[in-house]
């Protein structure tokens, strides 16, 4: 039974997948790729949130909770108006040290990637090869639209992206939780 | 004239501080949803 501690925004928190009914109390989705990669899971993502919020909502989670692995999804360091969210997931990465809790990073867009941060327990999607495709190692946001995978109205991508991207987190995922235990 | 100088760098670095968040605001779509 692996417990996973998901934190992130609006993907995480599964907007406009069909189990997701609203973005209020216990309205996340369980069909999301941290959901799916579960036997246990517990939700402290919420929609529209920024990086700084992602940390808290983790850190708060982690009062009270104590999860086999913590799986975020960080989102545009823009929303906190600054260029990159280095302070923040350098911060949660230290805390998560210090309680003993494996965990494993992902993002929406790989801008947030500086280059100055340890990258070891971070899973990135394949890079593209069309002409038209982001040829570094990217985001699930990237990865899912530069693969066409289907999108809500409001533009998340819906259940199959997830699924598909679980399947790939899978090794990476398996490869931490089995190092922690 | 070093505090001129100063002026002018601090807002220089402030607007290419500004284009860049600009920049970056564009790569998220779900901004305020």
């Amino acid at each position: 039974m692996t417990t996973v501690l998901a934190g992130g925004d609006s993907f995480v928190w599964g907007s406009e997948l069909k189990d997701s009914p609203h973005g209020g109390g216990n309205g996340y989705s369980r069909q999301t790729f941290p959901a799916l990669l579960a036997d246990k899971y517990i939700c402290a993502a919420y929609p529209g949130i920024g990086n700084k919020d992602i940390s808290i909502r983790i850190r708060d989670a982690l009062e009270y909770k104590t999860p086999d692995i913590v799986i975020v999804c960080w989102t545009w360091p823009s929303r906190d108006n600054m260029l990159d969210s280095d302070h923040y997931i350098r911060s949660t990465q230290a805390h998560l040290a210090y309680l003993g809790i494996p965990y494993m990073f992902t993002c929406a867009d790989n801008c947030i990637v500086t280059g100055k941060l340890d990258y070891d327990n971070w899973f990135f999607f394949p890079e593209g090869t069309g002409f038209d495709q982001t040829t570094t190692p990217r985001g699930f946001y990237q990865w899912a639209v530069e693969n066409k995978y289907l999108v809500g109205p409001d533009g998340h991508p819906l259940e199959q992206a997830h699924i598909d991207a679980s399947i790939l987190m899978q090794g990476k995922f398996n490869e931490l939780v089995k190092e922690h235990l | 004239m070093n505090w001129l100088k100063n002026i002018y760098n601090r807002i220089t670095l402030e607007l290419r501080y500004r284009k860049k968040l600009k920049e970056l605001r564009k790569r998220d779509p779900f901004i305020y949803k």
